[in-house]
């Protein structure tokens, strides 16, 4: 897979914020005001529509009985009403009607009387082209005549216009002759500039209020953004890298009552573990440590077995406050431990006053012999501050078993094996400041002598011992350890 | 073009066509080929200029349906009228005052019955043909309404229907029977 450019989550989180805002917002922005200004449209269409039937049923009754002044009169009053509004009744010649006497002598001619006095003042008379599409169509051009309805922009100004052909009825024909189907064409023109206007500003309102929420949301909510999740995911992200570099004092403080809450208490709560883990290690074998690490079964390894043990203290103990005797038992073992582990041995366990300890490699059993003398020179150098106390050391050599030993809940990582009880039997035969080896151990020094520079071990033997569980006795080395000896290393 | 795409184009056009299709299966023919043999409305002979059917001849039919309905009104002078659905008018206009016996009318119209029909204005369906064989079409306009609402008052013809009483949008109503 391709390798992804790194993009902050911050980035695209406000990313997705904004349009998400402009998307969902401008479409139901666009929507409303497109809606607005068709319902308005609307509006006003059928309100010219309902307008023009109004007017053309008013002249039918003010036309039928004969009325036609009153009609004229009619018209001027309604166009006085509303200067944007203009209410016109063309003849089919395209005429405006009612401004001078020609239908009026048809008529009178019609009825053959006087009927209807002539004008003695001609008006003014505005036109229509025949030519006109709408006034075309509504006098019937394309079949029969019909109303029409349109709006119009011309020079900046939007108005509707409404045309209804007026029909030479049954009862018109008494005046006017049946030789035509239409009388003329009602039209009324309403200027809708103003309304057009409104939509307008309407429109620009209501963009700018969107893009004003759009930023005032967007920024509201990215900030909650920030607050909530993503500086939560830097703290954590922060003290994650202290952990990494080894700071386990640091903790993550997240109060939130949701998931980036809990994820920092799961954090904090593992960095507790950590922290546990290493305390713990103090008290495991290294060995156990490194077997932990590699999920180890049990192999076969040659190790260097170190045994110590202190004498009568049991004895001691019987006569001594349990205070005074943990805290001379924990010098005691306090002062072996380090030793051992200045040497590089592994303490396995403790067994009571007992140590056992483990030398791993090739220099194994000469560490193992030094931490020996160094250990009986101690005890030698403190004298009564150690009550009088001293251990006896057994040290052994060869192939053990490592393995988890224990039950599925409790185990522990140790060596077992028949060398290991030989090494215990050497340290219980040890008498205190002395160190009891096995044969084995000695060759292997032997072997090795001139590598490595260790006070001369004085050796006393070979001894044979006889140990339990043995039916041949052992062959054995003692070393009783110096001080001047050790002083002039 | 990958092939998904192509089943879209195939899809979209088919539904297109088939619309096209639908719409053009919807012409209905109301005015039957017999209406000659139905009886009259006007005994009179209708060729004095009339606005809205000009002032050729005209004779003007109406079915079975509309002359027994006719035939159950009581007081004929005087009720108002409803036609029941279904009833026809047509009528047939000659370019002539005085055509002969072998021309063909100029045009028919017709007024169908039918409350419920989409076109239909005041209960009717308002039909126009430009000759015999030409094809109907319906008006839902002002026009041939407007005019025929004038029936349901005084009118100046025929019988004038000088009570006013309500005609149902028709100018010649005949006496029963028909003629
Ligand atoms: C200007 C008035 C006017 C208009 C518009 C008009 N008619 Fe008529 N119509 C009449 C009159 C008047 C009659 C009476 C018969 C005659 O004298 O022709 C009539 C008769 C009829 C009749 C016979 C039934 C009757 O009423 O006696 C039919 C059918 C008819 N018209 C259909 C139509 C149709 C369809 C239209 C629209 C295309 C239409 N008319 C438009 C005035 C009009």
């Amino acid at each position: 897979m391709k390798e992804s450019r790194f993009v902050p989550l911050t980035t695209k989180v406000n990313l997705l914020i904004l349009v998400g805002m402009i998307v969902g917002i401008g479409t139901i922005t666009f929507f409303l005001s497109n809606r607005l200004i068709r319902t308005l449209d609307d509006l006003s269409a059928s309100d010219m529509n309902r307008q023009a039937d109004a007017i053309y049923a008013a002249i039918e009754s003010l036309m039928l009985p004969g009325e036609a002044p009153l009609a004229q009169g009619f018209f001027q009053r309604l166009n006085a009403i509303d200067p944007d509004q203009q209410v016109i009744l063309f003849r089919t010649d395209g005429e405006e009607a009612f401004q001078d006497n020609r239908t009026i002598l048809q008529v009178n001619g019609i009825q053959m009387s006087q009927q209807f006095p002539l004008r003695e003042t001609m008006m003014p008379m505005a036109t229509i082209s025949p030519e006109d599409p709408a006034f075309a169509q509504a006098l019937g051009s394309a079949g029969v005549p019909r109303d029409v309805f349109l709006r119009e922009t011309q020079d900046g100004r939007t108005s509707f216009r409404v045309l209804k052909p007026l029909i030479n009825l049954p009862q018109c024909v008494v005046c006017h002759g049946a030789d035509h189907t239409l009388r003329g064409v009602l039209q009324i023109s309403s200027d809708t500039t103003s309304l057009v206007q409104i939509q307008r500003i309407t429109i620009i309102f209501a963009a700018g209020g969107f893009l004003f929420l759009v930023l005032v949301l967007g920024y509201a909510l990215t900030r909650s953004l920030h607050t909530l999740v993503l500086n939560p995911i830097k703290t954590i992200g922060e003290i994650c890298d202290g952990v990494s570099r080894g700071n386990l004092e640091e903790r993550v403080s997240i109060r939130h009552a949701d998931e980036l809450g809990l994820l920092a208490n799961r954090i904090n709560s593992m960095i507790e573990g950590l922290i546990e883990r290493f305390k713990l290690s103090q008290y495991v074998s290294g060995s156990t440590i490194r077997s932990l690490q590699k999920d180890e079964q049990g192999t076969d390894v040659k190790l260097t077995l170190f045994f110590s043990d202190i004498r009568g203290f049991t004895k001691y103990s019987e006569g001594t406050s349990p205070s005074k005797v943990v805290e001379i038992l924990n010098q005691i073992l306090d002062l072996q431990t380090q030793i051992i582990q200045e040497e590089g041995g592994d303490i396995d366990k403790y067994v009571g006053d007992e140590i056992f300890a483990l030398f791993e490699g090739e220099k194994g059993p000469w560490a193992a012999l030094r931490s020996a003398q160094k250990i009986q020179l101690r005890f030698r150098e403190l004298g009564d501050q150690l009550e009088g106390l001293g251990v006896g050391i057994g040290l052994h050599w060869g192939e053990v078993i490592l393995g988890r030993i224990g039950s599925v809940t409790r185990g522990d990582y140790t060596v077992i094996g028949d060398r290991v009880n030989t090494a215990a039997r050497l340290c219980s035969a040890a008498k205190a400041g002395t160190i009891l080896m096995s044969s084995e151990i000695i060759q292997w020094l032997q072997r090795q002598k001139n590598r490595e520079s260790v006070p001369d071990p004085r050796l006393r033997g070979p001894f044979s011992l006889r140990v339990k569980g043995k039916a041949e006795p052992l062959s054995v080395y003692v070393s009783v350890p110096e001080l001047k000896e050790i002083r002039s290393e | 073009m990958n092939s998904p795409r192509k089943v879209m184009v195939v899809l979209l056009c088919s539904i297109f066509s088939l619309g096209i299709v639908s719409c053009q299966q919807d012409s209905e023919t109301l005015v039957p080929s017999d209406y000659s043999q139905w009886k009259m409305t006007s005994s009179e002979l209708l060729n004095f200029p009339i606005p809205g059917h000009g002032n050729g001849e005209r004779l003007i039919y109406m079915n079975d349906l509309g002359i027994s309905y006719l035939d159950r009104v009581s007081n004929l002078e005087s009720a108002d009228l409803g036609f029941p659905p279904g009833t026809l008018l047509v009528k047939e206009i000659f370019a002539s005052p005085n055509p002969s016996v072998d021309d063909e009318p100029r045009m028919i119209t017709a007024m169908y019955k039918d409350p419920d029909h989409p076109f239909q204005r005041g209960g009717w369906v308002w039909i126009i043909k430009n000759g015999p064989n030409a094809q109907e079409s319906y008006l839902d306009e002002e026009f041939c309404f407007t005019c025929h609402n004038s029936a349901n008052q005084a009118f100046p013809y025929g019988q004038q229907n000088l009570a006013g009483r309500f005609q149902d949008f028709v100018f010649y109503i005949p006496l029963q029977g028909g003629y």
